[in-house]
């Protein structure tokens, strides 16, 4: 065959449409799904605006009009309800590519943003500044630190003990152990916590919400979103090629160890961003990559963006219920895993036949 | 394209395991490494990937030392087909074979039409376009062998290494796979496989090359494999028969005594 | 667990009721059983006479002067307790509203709402408390534009009880609420509840912890 000889250049040409014809109604109809989830959320709250002032509130902003509407129901609008619902689309996505993207580096679809020891960092961070009196800031940029340290440590341990052939075994072992020793520092945080103030506030803070989101967080999950997501985004098709293993990734031209890192670092950016801002929020990041991968095939080129859509519209519709239903929240940890967990059970059952 | 061996000494971190071994391969001919377990076929073809640093001496394509190429570079001059094996997530053939364009892509590109048409045709090589659509993960052993090749083949390299190509098939997929091994070196590829079976070798290789503990030996099939080399680096009796198979071509074959 | 207790350590193990009205009975109990009746009787009339005195006044506040409180215990002011639960028994005692009708007694870690319900509620008098960052909250409340519709925080009516040397309301739910009651009937029912708070907080903390302090402390407990 003649054109195996030739030694290979970069192929010109605009971007294949072959596999795409598939996948743009997946898309199309996904992004419509979040659009229609957005606009459901905006209309429901605890404090009834009727949809007629609504619209006359949103329209009137958008063309600049003098406010004819009552000063309190707009602050609902834009000081809770609309930031509200900006965070819990972005945590949702950020952790669902992140859990994407973790599932690609280790191979393994049963993987979750955790592996690494994000969550349990954050944790501890967040239970050692409530412990120490840091205001609302003060615990939030703590946790996003404390995260970051955490999947910084797994990182050069790993590095430090395993060599490259085995470089994905030992960075989800030294990530267990990392989570554990994070875990059991929050426990002896717990263990001397007031039990009459400080203890509830950390029990609290560890069960997850949006509750607190305001316009300045909206702003400072923003920044680490974006520049977590991009990377993520940028390095799709390098992922379709990590998750067949060390040896061939890089057989196949992928630099493993800087890709690896790139992703590491972005996802750990997102997972450390959306812990700080909502506390610790399960299953989500394991179970829409799985849903995604079901709908729209293994490809990260589709199944990035598809969990992202995916899980910003999942949280949104979850955040939904826990600031609606009851008169008091339902922290948002327990409602994922309430209906996360039936959910996956189910998931397993019909993709019985993918991973065998 | 040639690929030159010099004195390499090969090893893991603290352990060498193969020592001065020197050999070259051109285009158009297969090398095959035969060897009992643990004698180092494997460390020597990892080694010439990249995969495992050279402790000693070097590797060279065409003149030019590999040392300090990109894992991009590799990927464009050298196709790796491992053994058959169960990848995580249920790609297409399609997708996986597309997988081989990745050397010649940018930072953050994926495969253009072009890219996709080279992944058509190197499917269409090997007479497995059928197999397009299907989902990776579940054809079988054989037909997998067949795509990994593809795959090595959509990189457009100069040199195939292939790791027991063979291994994991039955019988019919076994010779299948040597045929189209065959036909790419006859195609002007040149290609290193390790194998467990001197019978192979003799199908397929235009030169031989046996590690033993003692040492290493490389030359033509029929001046390799012997039932004297093979007793002393197998540990085994056997008989080498030459056949005739009609047009005045011979094929070798070993025969093992067992009693 | 009580006769678990009991039997493993061999010492006899009493409960007590801690609920703000058994607290009388509960010194009673207390001064039998530690021999010290005359001392635990000495509090007990205390705290029985404090109760009593404001129950008597606030059950003269009729329906529509009552007020709606919400207890606000983090900083970020989400976070509260019901009407039910142990942690705001005094809102109940001094005949004010506790907005959160919810049962939420099932969780010592308190209970989250969100920003719309408390808009919602609109309440007339927010307590922070200043063991869960209530402080915080307190002081950046009254710049807070979201918060600033809230009728509670247009009529300043934000306040912090005291917490030295426990708290006077909650977390802990201890004996200071026995002042911790007076002080709150005067604040929420000030035309109903006519005590002189200055003297009261100083002869509290003269009987329950021998602790004398001036006119200007007690002022400084007492808030603004």
């Amino acid at each position: 065959m003649q054109r195996t000889l030739k030694a290979g250049g970069a192929a010109p040409g605009k971007k294949a449409a072959l596999s795409r014809k598939r996948a743009i109604p997946a898309m199309t109809v996904l992004l419509l799904l979040l659009t229609a989830a957005f606009l459901l959320s905006v209309t429901l709250g605890r404090y009834g605006i009727p949809l007629r002032q609504l619209m006359q509130i949103l329209f009137g902003k958008l063309l600049g009009q003098t406010p004819t509407w009552p000063d309190t129901v707009e602050k609902v609008l834009f000081n809770v309800r609309l930031p509200r619902i900006l965070c819990g689309m972005m945590v949702g996505a950020a952790l669902s590519g992140s859990g994407a993207t973790y599932q690609g580096i280790f191979k393994n679809p049963m993987v979750s943003p955790d592996i690494l020891g994000a969550s349990a960092g954050a944790g501890f961070g967040a239970a050692l500044a409530i412990l120490n009196n840091f205001s609302i800031w003060g615990i939030e940029v703590t946790a996003f630190l404390f995260g970051m340290a955490a999947v910084a440590l797994t990182y050069f341990l790993s590095n430090f003990i395993g060599r490259n052939l085995n470089a994905v075994l030992v960075l989800v072992l030294t990530g267990m152990v990392v989570q554990s020793l994070f875990s059991a520092f929050t426990s002896v945080i717990k263990y001397e916590a007031d039990p009459n103030n400080k203890l509830p506030e950390i029990t609290f803070w560890l069960m997850g919400g949006l509750s607190s989101s305001t316009k300045k967080q909206v702003l400072m999950m923003l920044v680490p979103f974006i520049i977590g997501m991009i990377p993520l985004f940028l390095c799709r098709w390098q992922i379709n090629i990590l998750s067949f293993g060390e040896e061939e990734a890089k057989a196949l031209g992928v630099d493993t160890g800087k890709t690896r890192a790139v992703l590491i670092l972005s996802a750990t950016l997102l997972t450390s961003a959306s812990i700080a801002v909502s506390g610790m929020i399960g299953w989500v990041g394991l179970i829409i990559p799985h849903l995604a991968r079901l709908i729209v095939g293994p490809n990260y080129k589709i199944l990035l963006p598809a969990s992202a859509l995916m899980g910003a519209t999942f949280l949104l519709l979850v955040d939904d219920i826990a600031r609606t239903v009851l008169i008091t929240e339902i922290p948002l940890g327990i409602l994922t895993a309430i209906i996360g967990a039936p959910f996956f059970l189910y998931l397993l059952y019909r993709g019985r036949s993918t991973w065998e | 394209m040639k690929l030159d061996v010099c004195s390499a000494v090969c090893g893991y971190r603290d352990k060498v395991i193969l020592k001065d071994i020197s050999f070259s391969v051109s285009s158009s001919e297969i090398l095959c490494l035969l060897g009992p377990n643990g004698v180092g076929k494997t460390t020597l073809f990892k080694t010439i990937l990249g995969f495992l640093k050279l402790k000693g001496g070097s590797v060279r394509v065409d003149g030019e030392d590999l040392a300090g190429w990109s894992r991009k570079k590799y990927a464009q001059r050298i196709g790796y087909v491992p053994q058959m094996h169960t990848p995580p997530f249920p790609f297409t053939v399609f997708d996986v074979v597309a997988m081989g364009r990745t050397a010649h892509l940018d930072a953050f590109a994926s495969p253009s039409r072009a890219d996709l048409e080279i992944a058509a045709d190197a499917l269409d090589s090997l007479g497995i376009t059928p197999l397009k659509d299907r989902i990776y993960t579940e054809i079988s052993g054989g037909e997998r062998q067949m795509v990994l090749i593809a795959r090595a083949l959509t990189q457009q390299p100069q040199l195939l290494v292939m790791d027991e190509p063979t291994s994991n098939l039955d019988f019919g997929n076994q010779l299948r796979v040597l045929k189209q091994i065959r036909k790419l070196a006859g195609d002007g590829m040149g290609i290193v496989m390790t194998s467990h079976f001197p019978d192979h070798a003799f199908l397929c290789a235009s030169r031989v090359a046996l590690l033993s503990r003692d040492g290493f030996a490389i030359g033509e099939p029929d001046r390799i494999i012997t039932e004297e080399s093979l007793r002393q680096v197998y540990g085994v009796d056997v008989k080498i028969t030459t056949t005739p198979v009609g047009g005045g071509r011979y094929e070798k074959a070993c025969v093992p005594i067992l009693s | 667990m009580v006769t678990q207790l009991g039997e493993q350590t061999g010492i006899p193990v009493v409960t007590l009721d801690s609920g703000l009205t058994a607290t009388p009975d509960a010194y009673r109990l207390l001064g039998k059983i530690l021999g010290a009746e005359d001392r635990g009787n000495e509090l007990a009339d205390y705290a029985q006479k404090t109760l009593d005195n404001i129950s008597s006044m606030v059950s003269k506040v009729p329906d529509s002067d009552k007020v709606t409180v919400y207890y606000a215990e983090s900083a970020d002011g989400l976070k509260t307790d019901g009407t039910d639960s142990m942690h705001t028994e005094v809102i109940n005692f001094v005949n004010a509203t506790n907005v959160v009708t919810m049962d939420t007694s099932g969780s010592g870690a308190g209970t989250a709402v969100s920003m719309e319900q408390v808009l919602n509620w609109n309440p007339d008098v927010i307590l922070a408390n200043s063991a869960m960052g209530g402080s915080d909250f307190a002081s950046a409340v009254y710049n807070d534009s979201t918060w600033s519709g809230i009728s509670a925080v247009q009529n300043h009516r934000v306040y912090v009880p005291s917490s030295l040397p426990f708290s006077w309301f909650d977390r802990p739910p201890c004996i200071a609420r026995i002042i911790g009651t007076e002080w709150l009937a005067a604040k929420l029912y000030p035309d109903y509840v006519k005590v002189d708070l200055t003297s009261d907080v100083k002869s509290f903390y003269q009987t329950f912890y021998h602790v004398d302090i001036t006119d200007a402390q007690a002022n400084t407990l007492i808030g603004g």
